[in-house]
């Protein structure tokens, strides 16, 4: 396969994994600007993981995405009690906090004779595991649509059972949730330590395949896109931030029709989409009409 | 089973309820009236660990539940409904039953829910989204709400306001027939007919507390406490 | 010397502090009667001092000429904001109106680079006297013309909130929209001609910052964001002293954080002080009035 494909495939993967964050807290009813800051924290983990325990890519992914889990627990510890733009900002806060402190990270280390590891401003670089193991740019992407579809089929079966009625109920009327007996810090915390687990697994995932992670790659912009992507695909179903995903990278980024364009094309996109249909292309309203008429097909069909 | 005992409750230093006190057995049904304002809603606020209360206390079966946070109260006991309809409007009727309390298993709790959807005569509606459902319908899910809690207690405010006669007398025959003699009623109504069918007790409620507490069809008989609630516009 | 180093900063952090009470004014005028986020209205301003940067690098126009572009343009963009992310949602849809105000600062940012490709442009600076000195502090001139203009606003926003009909309609739509509405206001007028103003001061505040700077960047757009929301949230939301204290506070620790930390902390000092504020004092500085009064809304029952 061309290599230009399979590195925007990568890339629509990845991203994925920080959509998805951004949904998990959507459908709790919270506008996080900061799950860009888990994906941080699960890149620099997993990296210093391989690079400089010289753990195995497995035990670091999962060593980043658990790290992310805690941060986003202790965060959630402080904010989840706030609503609307006052938990907004909060998360956009630390962020914020967590970029810059990656500005003055510095963790050096000779391994193998070559001095590595986070170095400020600059970033981490040369995280070369896959190269290292050869493990083909194929192959990679591979293994992140294997783990994307392993989330995907975690927040299905989540869907289906009764931790997915309690986040949308929590999400839609916390109030009422309260009053009909839901524990609603309890389940807004389950939504924000696994949003961060989901985030920190893609940041990993991203500092492998990139081979370096730089404070500049979790900056605002990439917590904010997150964010839009669930909007604009639909609040419905976790297929939705993937379209979302989709619709911006696969269509205006990597189609080179809107070059130089593309954030006038998408930007007016999502506000005129955000007038029309507010929670998205796949909102709730959508995906039961497409669950009832798939209801009666079965029926009809016998 | 409820004890309310020198209830108050102030905001922005008024006081919506002052030293209420009022006792409710097992099972019974009781009317709770009185003007715009006389804290009727308010009540039902502070029993359901919505508004913060400056003094006293309220029991549960003995338990003291003021001071817990809404979900323990729910999980306690107490359900209600509300003056203008609140569902989760993008959920199906089916997942508004399904109740988080009352249940010992999540089997249990759809078979519930399934029952009373029946009860309300919602089943052939269960998969439809709340949003989409006639007001009438959506009153009644309401109910079924209620009923799949399997509550000790519950609060319901105005569960006829904005439906026509005949569907408000529907609701109320409901309300009768689908809790048992474990369960008592709170009932907030402005439509006297409707409190004489379901509550042989009525409570009148001024200024935040007390004024009268006897058989519904002794209230409405007296004068005095028929003005004060109707106002002098009308005489009975 | 310790003490000049700290009177300095502070004299410092002051002059800068009054450019982010400005940008403060302008978002809480918006939130006050919106009780929504505009992300846009960095991006907004920016948009506004880079037409009048193209005017002044095109046809060499003077400061005069410049300061309108700006306020004009900065309106004119604040207007396009509102029609397309405020006025068509309800209150209800608070997040609709900060993401749709977000994807247009995506877009009036890309526009702004198509208009002025240079990563840096030149802006007609306000002054070009050498510093006063008072004793050994030293002071720009320019610096003491952006706080005058900050005190100046405040007090003309002061007065047309407290003695003109326009403010009357702007407290009334404020305190009770639907109450507003009642009396004959029309409250989406309100909305629009705020939003406009808001806007205006805005460009008012993108002019004197791009003119002490004598420099401009598709930045300043996320620079304003920040620096206005940050300062905004300081003071508590929804008062325009609020909004001045805010600036002026977060100006202050700036500079003694960058003198004393370098500038990546001063950054963090911001961030980390917005985030404490937040989490365990979410009144913020200056009463929080508009805080409650949300949060009530939100508990009614």
């Amino acid at each position: 396969m061309d290599t230009y494909v399979i590195t925007v495939l990568s890339n629509i993967g990845m991203i994925s994994f920080v959509a998805l964050s951004a949904y998990i807290l959507l459908l709790s009813g919270q506008i996080s600007f900061g799950q860009q800051a888990y994906f941080g924290i699960g890149a620099y983990t997993a990296g210093i993981a391989t690079v400089m325990w010289q753990w195995p890519i497995a035990g670091a992914l999962v060593l980043g995405a658990l790290a992310a889990s805690v941060a986003a627990g202790l965060v959630g510890l402080a904010t989840l009690r706030l609503s609307g733009i006052y938990f907004a900002m909060a998360t956009l806060a630390f962020a914020e906090i967590m970029r810059i402190a990656a500005e003055l990270f510095v963790y050096r280390r000779e391994i193998g004779g070559v001095e590595t590891g986070p170095d400020g401003i600059d970033g981490f670089r040369d995280i070369r595991y896959f190269f290292a193991n050869d493990i083909s740019p194929f192959q990679s992407c591979l293994i992140v649509y294997a783990l994307l579809a392993a989330v995907l089929a975690a927040l299905f079966i989540v869907e289906r059972t009764r931790g997915g009625r309690l986040l949308r109920q929590v999400g839609e009327d916390p109030l009422l949730a309260e009053v009909q007996g839901i524990d609603v810090m309890r389940v807004r915390m389950a939504a924000a330590l696994s949003a961060g687990a989901v985030a920190g697994l893609g940041g990993g995932l991203y500092a492998h395949l990139m081979t370096y992670v730089e404070p500049r790659s979790f900056d605002i912009m990439l917590g904010v896109h997150a964010l839009a992507y669930g909007l604009i695909g639909g609040l419905g179903t976790a297929l939705g931030p993937l379209l979302g995903v989709l619709i911006d990278i696969g269509l205006l980024e990597s189609t080179r029709i809107f070059r130089g364009y593309r954030m006038i094309v998408f930007g007016g996109l999502v506000a005129v989409l955000l007038i029309v249909r507010p929670r998205g292309l796949l909102d709730e309203v959508a995906i039961s009409r497409i669950r009832q008429a798939l209801r009666r097909r079965r029926h009809a069909g016998g | 089973m409820l004890e309310v005992d020198g209830l108050t409750v102030r905001f922005d230093g008024v006081e919506a309820l002052r030293e209420l006190s009022i006792t409710v057995p097992t099972g019974a049904r009781v009317g709770v009236l009185g003007p715009n304002g006389s804290g009727k809603t308010t009540l039902f606020n502070a029993i359901s660990g919505l508004a913060g209360i400056a003094a006293g206390t309220i029991r549960l079966d003995g338990m003291t539940i003021s001071k817990l946070a809404p979900h323990r109260i729910a999980a306690a006991g107490v359900a209600r409904t509300f003056q203008s309809v609140r569902l989760f409007q993008r959920l199906s009727a089916l997942d508004n039953a399904l109740p988080s309390v009352g249940a010992a298993s999540s089997h249990e709790a759809r078979e519930n829910a399934l029952a009373a959807l029946d009860t309300v005569g919602l089943g052939e509606r269960r998969d439809t989204l709340a949003g989409d459902l006639s007001f009438y319908e959506q009153r009644q899910l309401e109910i079924a709400r209620a009923i799949a809690q399997r509550p000790r207690l519950l609060l319901a405010d105005e569960p006829t306001a904005g439906l026509s006669p005949a569907e408000s007398d529907h609701v109320i025959a409901l309300l009768g027939r689908a809790f048992g003699a474990e369960t008592a009623i709170l009932l907030i109504e402005h439509k006297i007919a409707a409190v004489e069918a379901l509550c042989p007790r009525a409570l009148l409620l001024i200024e935040g507390h007390v004024a009268a507490d006897m058989p519904t069809r002794e209230m409405m008989s007296d004068r005095d406490l028929a003005s004060v609630y109707f106002g002098s516009r009308l005489t009975p | 010397m310790a003490a000049v180093d700290l009177a300095q900063n502070t004299l410092d952090g002051l002059m800068i502090g009054s450019s982010y009470a400005l940008l403060a004014i302008g978002f809480t005028l918006i939130f006050g009667v919106m009780r929504r986020l505009n992300l846009a209205y960095g991006p907004t301003i920016m948009a506004g001092v880079y037409l009048g940067t193209a005017a002044f690098i095109s046809f060499g126009a003077p400061s005069l000429v410049v300061l309108a572009i700006v306020i004009i343009g900065a309106s004119l963009v604040g207007l396009y904001v509102e029609r397309l992310c405020f006025r068509p949602f309800g209150e209800a849809a608070r997040t609709a109106s900060m993401v749709a105000s977000f994807a247009l600062w995506m877009q009036i940012e890309e526009a702004a680079m198509h208009m002025l490709p240079q990563h840096m442009n030149p802006f007609p600076p306000l002054l070009a006297a050498s510093p006063l000195e008072i004793g050994p502090l030293m002071l720009r001139a320019d610096h003491l013309i952006m706080l005058a203009a900050t005190l100046l606003l405040a007090g003309a926003v002061t007065y047309l909130l407290a003695r003109t009909k326009l403010g009357l309609a702007i407290r009334a739509v404020i305190d009770q929209p639907r109450a507003a509405a009642i009396v004959g206001i029309h409250v989406e007028r309100i909305m629009m001609l705020t939003f406009v103003l808001a806007s205006a001061i805005g460009g008012f505040a993108g002019f004197l910052i791009a003119a002490t700077d004598a420099q401009v960047t598709a930045m300043m757009g996320m620079w304003a964001t920040t620096k206005g929301l940050v300062a905004m949230m300081l003071g508590g939301l929804g008062s325009v002293k609020g909004a001045i204290a805010g600036g002026l506070l977060l100006g202050v620790l700036e500079a003694h954080a960058q003198w004393f930390l370098g500038p990546q902390v001063r950054d963090m000092v911001a961030w980390g002080l917005l985030f404490v504020i937040l989490a365990f004092w979410p009144g913020g500085l200056m009463g929080a009035k508009a805080l409650d009064r949300t949060m009530a809304v939100g508990r009614r029952v």
